[in-house]
């Protein structure tokens, strides 16, 4: 009797042992072997952080996938790298889809992968009698012409009743404009960072005045990729996003370790800028009804309700997303 | 009833419980899955419902084309799951029939809306192209007068349909978010519902879940009951039942009064109870016997372990023997004595080495033959005798025998044959043992005649000075003083005591040489007996011996033997028995018949002989010590010629003796009487 007992604890445990090993087994990556190649054009700011902790953790290698990440300056850089077969994947905000929804449709959205509200905000000299909204008016304002920040500001002026009449608009590059700031050919001007740190650095934090409004602009960063690209790889596409979507889970339970590896990526020591932004911004794998009201918005305001708007419908490829995380999917289709 | 049926009885009352009340808990799980998937699509419906108000709104703000396909998108999905929830049950008829009428009116309110937004847009662009041609008329300078009027009038127009087509709007938009609302608002008084139906199903299901669960409990008290009653009371009972038994309380009964199982388990126990007790009755007696049995074969084991051990000690007796066989055997061998053994034919089986040596055969001459090869010698008359003393009385012979050697000699055996008889008597072999005595012989002879010749020679002075002795004692030469008197007696005595000796001794030589002559005639021992008593007279008196004499009525009067002999026999013994007794001692003498034999018993309360003398008695010249110290007279030859004459007339004598208590001596000679013997002599008399 006692030897059946202990043969059968003796059982109990090697099962338990092997089912264990099964399921830490299943569980364990796999990496699959390398056999697909795709490049992906991102900006060299915080929003690309998903592209660049799956690249530093190896979830693209998982994934079977040779991704090559090439850094631009700005979104529109990156887009004009898809649309010239520089990358197959760019990473660009939604201003950038609406822009380029202008003259060509042959582009899809096929995933975002962050979003923010406080993307943009003005700076004001308060050396130059700016100390509220109102005071705008009146006054030379800089900005990127027909960029994100440019809408913002826009809104704002509408936000705080402020006709556009009212004030006048310099357009800049966004690297002149603190320069331009600081010695006073504006007043003010509405960006984001690094150049509003780079403006306050030059005139000095007492000397600004910062308004911010989380209510008025939600600015979108999307995967794009061309609509014959999508077509043909949706499985490359589905593990890119599958990547993506571990490295939105390894942001959240390990934010610093995320944050020193974003750093890296962007090259240089940045970790105290995007320590500073990285809350601003939401990380994640999805695709939003509300994406398309934005994009509507900022089309009425580029073409003054004076163009047929196209349907934004047409501009969002839902089929990836679907099969690898359904419920992130909030567009109504 | 029998426990097995109550318990059939319970458990099938449990399963129809189970049954029923589980019927009914199932159509009510039933009712509330389907409640529970009726609400999944009402959770989506509220959802969906939900998103086409927002895209609804959307619309209405940027009447888009987008807004408008998802709007259709949502408002068919919507539709669909209606559809499903009214097929998938009949219930909340009354708020269905509700949304699928604010459906049926969004619909249409929705198209009417898109219409109308369609047309604000052409009546816009209507306005605006012909706002162009006026425009370019007014380049081209072409206008008429009643241009401006009729556009003016147009424009009018335009702004009433422009208008009506705004309140309009207004009113289907209104009358669509008024829907909107009241379909999501149904919905969620929809989800409401279910959410209500399913909790009484809920609590319905766990109604019946308690009732099932007390019945349970009962159906399960009850068991219990049964169980204990019926089944766990009895049980102890019957433990404590088997314990009395064990404990030895046979026969022991439950008395367990009931008509079910139990009550035959009780039956069967008590039957069972009973029969241990008959059995275990049986068994004590068959343990006893078993015991007794036991007890038997212990016996026999001890025995047999008795018996082992006597045939180890036997064993190791026959080792120690086959040992002392062994030594035997060379003593035999190398013994000085002639020894031959034969088989009870006689025939030589065996013979050592002095056997050889005496008798100048080999061994293996002898071997198969009888020693008759180195005998026939003796008369036959001596052999038949030997042969019938060894082979039919199977007792040892004893006496001399002439034999020759093997060249020729004689010599003279004193012979020892003795029968070996087996367990059943039967006579195995004879073992001679011979001595050549023929040396001793002749120096016995030799001294015999010497003393015989001495003896006689001595007679003849002896003789005179007993004369001379008597006539001076007798005052034949005259009167003798005192003095001399004494000195002659002493003379007288002396020499008488020397002529007794001397006749003795003669005797002796008579009877050892064979001259002596045994001569019977008809004789009354009486007449014998009472001579010696008279010659004993002065001795008797002397002592105050008290003397008995007794003869048998038996005894003949006359019996054929030597006067002389059996004189000197009864003379030898009663002077032995007057003289061995302290004084005032009691001596008796008897004479009778025993078979076919005169026995003459003599009787003493005297000294006795000493037990370790014994065996000497009837050697010559012996005395025993303890008579020794006493009386120093005495030849020591009396007892010797008494059996010496006896061995020689075929008579025997033995004795029974006490040392201080007395002694008996009896004798024993042929009553037909004794044989005539030839010789040269008669014994001499002896003065007593």
């Amino acid at each position: 009797m006692t030897k059946k007992i202990i043969f059968g604890v003796i059982l109990l445990i090697v099962f338990i042992i092997a089912v264990y090993w099964y399921y830490s087994q299943s569980n364990m990556p796999k990496a699959s072997p390398i056999s697909e190649t795709i490049r992906i054009g991102v900006q060299d700011n915080i929003a690309s952080a998903l592209i660049g902790v799956a690249g530093k953790q190896g979830f693209f290698t998982k994934s079977g996938l040779d991704v090559q990440i090439v850094q631009y300056q700005s979104g529109k850089l990156a887009a004009q790298a898809l649309f010239d077969d520089k990358v197959d994947v760019a990473l660009v905000s939604e201003n950038i889809v609406m822009n380029n929804s202008l003259n060509r449709t042959n582009f899809s959205i096929f995933s975002e992968a962050a979003f923010t509200d406080r993307g943009s905000w003005i700076i004001a000299r308060r050396d130059h009698g700016i100390s509220q909204p109102l005071n705008l008016k009146g006054k030379t304002i800089g900005t990127q012409k027909d960029s994100a920040v440019h809408f913002f500001l826009s809104m704002f002026l509408l936000f705080n009743n402020i006709n556009e009449d009212e004030v006048k608009l310099e357009f800049y590059q966004p690297e002149d404009l603190p320069k331009a700031f600081q010695v006073g050919k504006i007043d003010a001007f509405s960006m984001r960072d690094p150049y509003i740190a780079q403006a306050i650095k030059l005139v000095g934090a007492d000397n600004v005045v910062e308004f911010k409004d989380t209510r008025i602009y939600k600015q979108y960063y999307n995967l794009i990729a061309k609509n014959i690209y999508i077509l043909n790889n949706k499985k490359i596409l589905e593990k890119v996003l599958k990547a993506l979507i571990e490295a939105e889970d390894y942001i959240k339970k390990y934010p610093d370790t995320a944050k020193s590896q974003m750093s890296e990526f962007l090259g240089g020591n940045q970790i105290n800028e995007i320590n500073n932004t990285w809350s601003d911004y939401n990380f994640m794998v999805g695709l939003s009804q509300a994406q398309i009201l934005i994009l509507e918005n900022e089309y009425r305001w580029k073409t003054k309700n004076n163009v047929v708007m196209p349907n934004y419908l047409d501009f969002f490829n839902y089929q990836i997303l679907d099969k690898v995380k359904p419920e992130a999917i909030t567009i109504i289709y | 009833m029998l426990i097995k049926t109550k318990i059939y009885l319970s458990l099938l009352s449990a399963m129809l419980i189970i049954v029923i009340l589980g019927l009914g808990i199932y159509q009510t799980i039933s009712n509330i899955n389907q409640d529970n998937s009726i609400r999944t699509l009402i959770s989506e419906l509220a959802l969906k419902i939900y998103e086409r108000n927002i895209v609804a709104a959307d619309y209405i703000l940027y009447p888009s084309e987008r807004a408008k396909i998802q709007w259709q998108i949502r408002h068919e999905q919507i539709g669909e799951i209606l559809n499903r929830i009214i097929t998938q049950n009949s219930l909340y008829n009354e708020r269905l029939a509700a949304l699928l009428n604010s459906q049926d009116k969004l619909s249409q309110d929705f198209l009417s809306l898109t219409e109308r937004y369609k047309l604000q847009v052409d009546v816009s662009y209507d306005e605006q192209e012909i706002y162009k041609v006026f425009l370019e008329e007014i380049k081209k300078g072409v206008t008429t007068k009643d241009w401006p009027v009729k556009f003016v009038d147009f424009l009018s127009t335009q702004n009433e349909q422009i208008l009506l087509n705004q309140t309009l709007l207004g009113r289907l938009v209104a009358g669509i978010l008024v829907e909107a609302q009241s379909m999501a608002s149904n919905s969620f008084l929809l989800l409401g519902d279910v959410n209500y139906s399913i909790q009484r199903a809920q609590n319905k299901a766990y109604v019946l879940g308690g009732v099932i669960t007390v019945l349970l409990f009962s159906v399960i008290g009850m068991l219990f009951l049964i169980f204990y009653r019926g089944v766990f009371k009895n049980i102890l009972k019957l433990f404590s039942g088997v314990n009395k038994i064990a404990a030895g309380y046979y026969g022991y009964k439950l008395n367990i009064k009931r008509n079910d199982e139990i009550g035959k388990l009780g039956k069967a126990f008590d039957d069972m109870s009973e029969t241990i007790k008959l059995e275990r009755k049986k068994l004590a007696e068959q343990s006893k016997v078993m015991l007794q049995n036991h007890l038997d074969l212990e016996e026999r084991e001890a025995a047999i372990l008795n018996v082992l051990e006597d045939v180890e000690v036997e064993k190791h007796k026959s080792d120690i023997l086959a040992d002392d066989l062994q030594k035997f055997k060379l003593a035999v061998k190398k013994s000085s004595d002639h020894i031959v053994i034969t088989d009870p034919g006689g025939k030589i089986i065996d013979a050592n080495e002095a056997a050889e040596r005496i008798t100048g055969y080999t061994f293996e001459q002898m071997r198969g033959k009888t020693p008759a090869l180195w005998g026939k010698q003796m008369p036959k008359e001596f052999y038949k005798s030997m042969w019938h003393i060894i082979k039919e009385k199977k007792q040892p012979f004893h006496g001399e025998i002439t034999n020759r050697r093997v060249d020729g000699q004689t010599y003279i055996s004193e012979v020892d044959i003795i029968p070996i008889l087996g367990l059943n008597k039967q006579i195995l072999y004879f073992v001679g043992i011979e001595r050549d005595v023929t040396k001793e012989k002749n120096i016995d002879r030799a001294k015999t005649e010497f003393v015989s010749l001495a003896s006689h020679q001595l007679r003849t002075p002896l003789t005179a000075v007993n004369w001379y002795s008597e006539m001076l004692l007798n005052r034949r030469s005259g009167k003798l003083n005192p003095v001399q008197e004494k000195y002659i007696e002493t003379i007288y005595d002396s020499n008488l005591r020397m002529i007794n000796l001397v006749n003795s001794l003669l005797n002796v030589s008579r009877i050892e040489m064979g001259t002596l002559i045994i001569e019977p005639e008809r004789t009354d021992i009486r007449q014998i007996v009472n001579s010696i008593i008279v010659d004993l007279g002065y001795k008797i008196k002397l002592k105050q011996i008290n003397l008995l004499k007794r003869y048998d009525k038996s005894l003949p009067r006359a019996v054929m033997v030597d006067q002389q002999i059996v004189r000197i026999i009864i003379q030898n013994l009663l002077s032995n028995a007057v003289k061995y007794s302290h004084d005032k001692g009691n001596v008796e003498l008897y004479v009778g018949v025993k078979k076919n034999n005169i026995l003459i018993k003599v009787v003493d309360n005297g000294y006795g002989i000493t037990k370790n003398q014994q065996n000497q008695i009837f050697t010559k010249l012996f005395r025993a010590d303890n008579v020794k110290q006493k009386d120093t007279d005495g030849t020591g030859l009396g007892l010797y010629i008494v059996k010496s004459i006896l061995d020689e007339v075929g008579g025997r004598v033995w004795f029974e003796s006490i040392e201080n208590k007395g002694s008996t001596f009896y004798v024993t000679f042929p009553k037909k009487g004794m044989k005539l013997k030839e010789g040269t002599k008669r014994l001499e008399e002896v003065d007593v």
